[in-house]
């Protein structure tokens, strides 16, 4: 803590500050933590660059910081880098200095940088022409990417020093690499810049993107040192290495400075008197007070006491209720006054948003309601506190919205707001969470076959395939795709001397960089543009079957027309704006499981990873008020068929007699005496909620949305025979993502034990912040807190 | 010349949406001996909207239907069997000596073997093999077989275990597929053609698309004769249809009608004598440019060479001799390709730079041409033809071409199967391939002077080389 006297009363810059000064204060402050400050570790330039450069940099900006100065040595050793630090601590200074560094030892020297996004690439273009010629070196960067116009293309690829590009383009560029012979050829350093961003189907692309990368590098004799640049994960070593394929030097150690702050952790007051002990999810939903329109509050309080404020929401619509209901809250605050707020999103027109930029960082505006919009990069100068509406899915992220506050040397105050969730009220219980060390690591699923199996038609037409290339494409699993497609008629010759593509030209451009399937449903919009990536079949079926409606950047859209049997499916979506959701309701089966490993646990107990066959039918819906979580209409059949999943999964098995015990601790009765729905309602309601708590929270331990998983949960499985619970990747082929939830059971089944008895919901259902799940296709039911309780106790015990 | 059959496919979502007289244009296009309707279930509809279109003397053959054809045929001097269920296939060895020669292929027609492709489990299925080869009974049968599966992609060809198996176009005409027919040929090769549902019927004509055609049909034009026969008034009162692209309709409809090339423009072709190419590679994604051929003179007196490599392990060596015989002999000449922004230009670039990078300036520097591009996509000129094909507009303009019994994708075919196995029996029959190739340059000068024939002015002394042009057109192929 410093040692600054507290601020006075009005100004509620302080979380016990907001404590004694908020009017409707009702034990809303779970938890209040107070970040000290750190000062900076620096290095001289001339300890790690040549003296020419060094002084340049000297002049221009300063010291280094020593995460930098580290990671510039390893690079000079040979070594192939990535730098884990926090946002804003100047990792861009590090491959930038590497460039520099090449170019003077080579002129011609070449350097291709990867963002994730075309802004970003956009923004750092600038600077590093700006960075480059304040140093005083002819280095020009160029962006080259969809948006690049064809009379550029080829007089950036034959001049520019540093081309600046993303992923979904270079996919497409391998299939003319010859255009870029000269580029290849001198390219000495490649930066993977927010490597931590590629997980999930999209890093699994992105991976084998890269492998074909570095596979026609070195067809033209060249091996480029990797940067990745990465926020911090928890396993940096490892995600460069499944990105990449190389091994790398992590440099963590960050030292950049970092400014004083508060974070208030934030628990909208709930309406008990409302709920019964059976409750269910909607009348939880019901009780609590909106989280937007408790921020809303907070945010007005902070604004009438002269303390700037960033609000950050989840969604478009939220950010505008969010300014609404902000003023509201203002002119019935005691000291009520007018509060100038406006709300921030990509959905509104460039000048509105240049316009919200501007006053708000010349203090026109007390507040301002966003969505992530703001997160990354614009700026908007800084405030004196933000405010995070829910926890916003990662670590990274919630560092990212608590980073914005804070100016100089005075205090600065961030709020969490947390919802109804399981993850939200998890991090109010243990905020040591986000406060600690343990991050979530990021997850590439390289075993993914339809994936894998797409970018070995790209790398054959890129250049014949030879047996050498089985080092580039893990080995003997490239020669069984090769004969599948030699099979299929897409590929000719044999390995042993060339294997050459014969299918039809640029099989890069049938690849989606965000869907594994073979079956991708477009998605058009009726009445306007929409920018939305194909939709793998699962999750069409799922989400987007017709009627349903969902959210995308924040604004929602209703299906009206679901096109399957022609060979481009399609979805038709048109842009809605009702107080609904979908509730979709499913059968499940899983079958023809295949464990690839098995942990014996021993008393009957057994943790098993494979593959098997999900299928599942997503058979009605219906829509549901937000607010009073009522049926807004009948069920409705989806008119869908059943589908089937082949993909990874992870299962516990439980002995027989765990049924048994669990119902005599819960009823008290001998088990013979209880009627087969009791059993259901009870053991079967315990095994459920371990399978809905272990998803729900898994997220804590990996980069992910709880969606790209699925669950299953039986008191006797035909093919195990015993009780058990499957997770399984929601994705045909897999994500990866079972197989660590396989790996780390202990942790997660640990944080979901804390986390349902910690819960403060009555009766034995549940509620969403434990093990109700809104994606539920039995409309949770049944689901049991005690028997989870007891579910979990006898697993961990074995574990 | 060896006796061959033609098999037009058609998959039923194709028939059952075209109307009678795009059907028909199909029909006449490939004048077929067999139609072969695809698909899985019965489709009375189709079938009984094509058997409307056809003559007697076509057979209509479609395997999923309730009562289909079988048994042996003899068409065009090409033996088939028809074999829509296994029964059939175990009837080979009663027809072998009775109905079929065994010394001469044959073609089992059927609809019994599909395609699989498991990615998940990286294998590939041929369903329905086992019943199907378990039926045939390889071991006793006498003669060779080519196998023809209308549940298979028309591009599909592979040999399963000594069974060869060629796809009968499942979706022929449909999204996007062309259209496909096979020539089966009595040597036991097949070879597939190709045209786009656009470039028949009324959709043929320059600046007419799907809504135009029907919009059209509904005003009573329904073929192209009836367009190049009416006065443009009558179609530019059409709504929608100014006097402009009423001009362009009727114009190309005439450059069909009459086989004339219609000029658009009084843009000049270039100066300088054209020196033509063509080139053969080793498919659509070429990684070889084996044969260069170039006519250095007229359509009717030029002189042919080619540059030629039966070596696959040099594969830079034809286009470094070309390069060397051009930059020595021809250089401030116009190289001239048909569609070769699309294809040959950017190929000998990429193999420019992958097998004698030395040469790229110098590539750089030429002045390229293309035809197609200046007429077609720059709409300098209305070309006729049924289809903008090379060899298509040349027959129109009156050029007779040998046949060699050749189509693109098998002459790169020979070479790919020459490339995995250089044996005897595999070496392709080099004179064959460059008369073929010779018939494609000499057919492109045809073209070539005919365009230069129709200009509407006659070209004037410019300066020979035009940079920015070929800027340009580079922009127009650029990624
Ligand atoms: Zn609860
Ligand atoms: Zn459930």
């Amino acid at each position: 803590m410093s040692s600054d006297p507290d601020p006075p009363e009005y100004a509620p810059i302080t979380a016990r500050g907001l404590e004694r000064t908020f009017p409707q204060y009702e034990g809303q402050l779970q938890h209040a933590e107070s970040v000290s400050a750190q000062a900076g570790a620096y290095v001289d330039p001339h300890e790690v660059l040549g003296a020419g450069l060094a002084d340049s940099i000297s002049e221009s900006v300063g010291d280094l910081y020593t995460h930098q100065a580290s990671a510039l040595r390893h690079l000079a050793d040979g070594d192939d880098v990535c730098v884990a630090t926090s946002t804003s601590s100047g990792k861009t200074y590090v491959y930038a200095l590497q460039i520099a560094r090449n170019y003077l030892a080579d002129p011609d020297s070449t350097a291709l940088l990867v963002y994730p996004t075309k802004a970003l690439s956009r923004d750092q273009e600038q600077e590093l022409n700006e960075f480059f010629s304040t140093l005083g070196l002819n280095i020009s960067v160029r962006v080259y990417d969809g948006d690049t116009p064809q009379n550029r293309r080829k007089q950036i690829r034959e001049t520019a020093d540093v081309i600046i590009t993303n992923f979904v383009g270079i996919n497409v560029y391998l299939a003319h690499h010859t255009r870029w012979h000269t580029f290849w050829a001198n390219c000495d350093l490649l930066a993977i810049d927010e490597s931590h961003t590629y997980t999930g189907v999209h890093g699994m692309h992105v991976a084998w993107t890269i492998r074909r990368l570095r596979r026609i590098l070195e067809h033209y004799d060249s091996d480029p040192q990797i940067v990745c640049t990465s926020a911090t994960i928890g396993n940096p070593s490892e995600h460069s290495r499944r990105l990449t394929g190389k091994s790398f030097t992590v440099v963590d150690e960050d030292g950049s400075p970092r400014g004083k702050r508060d974070i208030a952790f934030w628990k909208p007051p709930v309406d008990d008197g409302l709920l019964g002990p059976d409750a269910d999810f909607e009348e939880f939903q019901q009780a609590q007070t909106n989280p937007v329109r408790e921020a809303s509050s907070v945010l007005a309080h902070l604004g009438l006491n002269g303390t700037q404020t960033l609000m950050f929401t989840r969604s478009r619509k939220n950010a505008e209720l969010g300014a609404k209901y902000a003023s509201n809250a203002a002119s019935s605050h005691p000291n009520s006054g007018y509060l100038s707020v406006e709300p921030y999103h990509a959905g509104l027109g460039k000048e509105t948003r240049r316009g919200t930029e501007y006053q708000f960082k010349s203090e026109q505006l007390d507040g301002v309601t966003s969505t992530n919009a703001l997160e990354l990069g614009i700026d908007i100068g800084s405030m004196d506190a933000t405010i995070l509406t829910g926890y916003p899915g990662t670590r990274q992220s919630f560092w990212q919205q608590i980073g914005r506050s804070g100016r100089g040397d005075s205090d600065a105050l961030s709020v969490f707001v947390a919802r109804a969730d399981a993850i939200d009220q998890y991090i109010l219980d243990d905020p040591a969470y986000v406060l600690g060390d343990a991050i979530e690591d990021a997850v590439i699923g390289l075993e993914n076959n339809p994936v894998y199996a797409q970018h070995i038609l790209c790398a054959a037409q890129e250049h014949p395939l030879t047996a050498a290339d089985r080092e580039w494409f893990d080995g003997d699993r490239l020669d069984r795709a090769v004969e599948m497609w030699i099979d299929a008629g897409k590929l000719a010759g044999d390995l042993s001397r060339s294997v050459r593509y014969t299918g039809s030209p640029r099989p890069q451009s049938d690849i989606s960089m965000y869907t594994s399937s073979d079956i991708q449903f477009d998605v058009r919009c009726q009445d306007r543009d929409i920018d939305m990536e194909p939709i793998d079949r699962e999750r069409a079926y799922r989400d987007h079957h017709e009627g349903a409606l969902f959210l995308h950047n924040g604004v929602q859209y209703e299906v009206v027309d679901f096109v399957e049997d022609v060979p481009n499916p399609s979805i038709t979506v048109e842009e809605v704006r009702t107080n609904e959701y979908t509730e979709t309701i499913s059968e499940k089966t899983v079958r023809n499981i295949d464990p690839e490993a098995t942990r014996e646990l021993g008393n009957g107990y057994q943790l098993s990873w494979g593959t098997g066959t999900v299928e599942i039918h997503y058979t009605h819906f219906r829509r549901k008020d937000i607010n009073s979580g009522s049926a807004t209409q009948p069920l409705r059949p989806t008119g869908l068929p059943p589908i089937e999943l082949n993909t990874q999964l992870m299962w516990i098995e439980t002995p027989p007699s765990l049924q048994d015990d669990v119902l005599r601790e819960i009823t008290g009765e001998d088990s013979s005496t209880l009627t087969d729905s009791d059993v259901m309602e009870v053991f079967g309601g315990g095994l459920h909620g371990a399978e809905h708590g272990m998803i729900k929270l898994t997220p804590l331990e990996l980069r992910m949305d709880k969606s790209d998983l699925g669950g299953l949960s039986t008191i006797a499985h035909p093919e195990t025979g015993v009780p058990t619970w499957f997770i399984h990747d929601a994705v045909e082929g897999g994500l990866g993502f079972t197989k660590r939830i396989f790996d780390q059971t202990a942790t997660i089944a640990e944080r979901t034990r804390e986390r349902v008895s910690q819960c403060d919901c009555n009766g034995t259902s549940g509620c969403p912040a434990c093990i109700m799940d809104s994606q539920c296709g039995n409309q949770n039911r049944f689901l049991h807190t005690d028997a989870t309780l007891l579910v979990l106790d006898n697993l961990i015990n074995q574990l | 010349m060896s006796a061959s059959a033609r098999i037009a496919c058609a998959s039923p979502q194709f028939v059952d949406q075209a109307e009678p007289s795009l059907l028909d244009d199909w029909l006449t296009y490939y004048d077929p001996s067999i139609v072969l309707l695809t698909g899985r279930s019965p489709e009375p509809r189709a079938a009984s909207h094509l058997r409307r279109q056809l003559d007697s003397e076509t057979l209509l053959y479609h395997p999923a239907s309730d009562a289909p054809a079988s048994g042996p045929r003899r068409i065009d001097g090409v033996q088939f069997v028809l074999s829509p269920t296994e029964q059939t296939l175990c009837k080979l060895r009663e027809y072998e000596h009775r109905d079929l020669n065994v010394d001469r292929p044959s073609f089992v027609l059927s609809g019994l073997l599909e395609l699989d492709v498991d990615t998940t489990s990286l294998s590939t299925t041929l369903v329905g093999r086992e019943e199907y080869v378990s039926s045939l009974q390889t071991n006793q049968l006498e003669g060779e077989y080519v196998h023809i599966s209308a549940s298979l992609p028309a591009d599909y060809r592979r040999e399963w275990d000594g069974l060869s198996v060629i796809g009968g176009g499942i979706d022929s005409g449909y999204a996007g597929t062309p259209l496909v027919a096979l020539d089966c040929r009595d040597d036991g090769r097949v070879l597939t053609r190709s045209v786009t549902r656009s470039q028949l019927g009324l959709r043929a004509l320059d600046q007419v698309g799907g809504k135009r055609a029907q919009q059209l049909r509904e005003a009573g034009f329904t073929s192209r004769e009836d367009i190049a026969s009416t006065s443009t008034s009558s179609l530019s009162d059409l709504p929608g249809l100014g006097q402009t692209i009423a001009d362009r309709i009727q114009q190309s409809a005439t450059a069909i009608a009459h086989d004339e090339i219609v000029r658009k423009s009084d843009d000049p072709l270039p100066n300088g004598d054209p020196v033509y190419i063509d080139i053969e590679t080793d498919g659509l994604s070429p990684t070889i440019t084996w044969l260069i051929g170039v006519l250095d003179g007229t359509a009717t007196d030029g002189r042919y060479l080619s540059f030629i490599q039966t070596n696959p392990d040099e594969p830079g060596r034809a286009i470094e001799d070309f390069l060397a015989w051009y930059t020595a002999n021809a250089s401030h000449r116009p190289l001239v390709a048909y569609r070769g922004w699309k294809f040959d230009f950017s190929v000998i670039l990429d193999h420019i730079i992958e097998y004698c990078p030395h040469y790229e300036d110098d590539w750089n520097s030429t002045y390229r041409f293309d035809p197609y591009q200046w007429a077609v996509e720059k709409q300098n000129a209305i070309l006729p033809g049924r289809t903008n094909k090379l060899e298509d507009v040349a027959a129109a303009l009156g050029y007779e071409r040998d046949e060699t019994g050749l189509t693109g994708a098998a002459v790169a075919r020979t070479y790919q199967q020459w490339m995995a196995d250089r044996s005897p029996s595999t070496e392709p029959d080099w004179d064959r391939f460059e008369s073929y190739c010779e018939d494609d340059v000499r057919g492109l000068a045809v073209i070539y002077e005919s365009l230069a024939k129709s200009n509407r002015i006659v070209s004037t002394n410019e300066p020979s080389r035009d940079i920015t042009e070929t800027t340009t057109q580079q922009r127009l192929s650029d990624w």
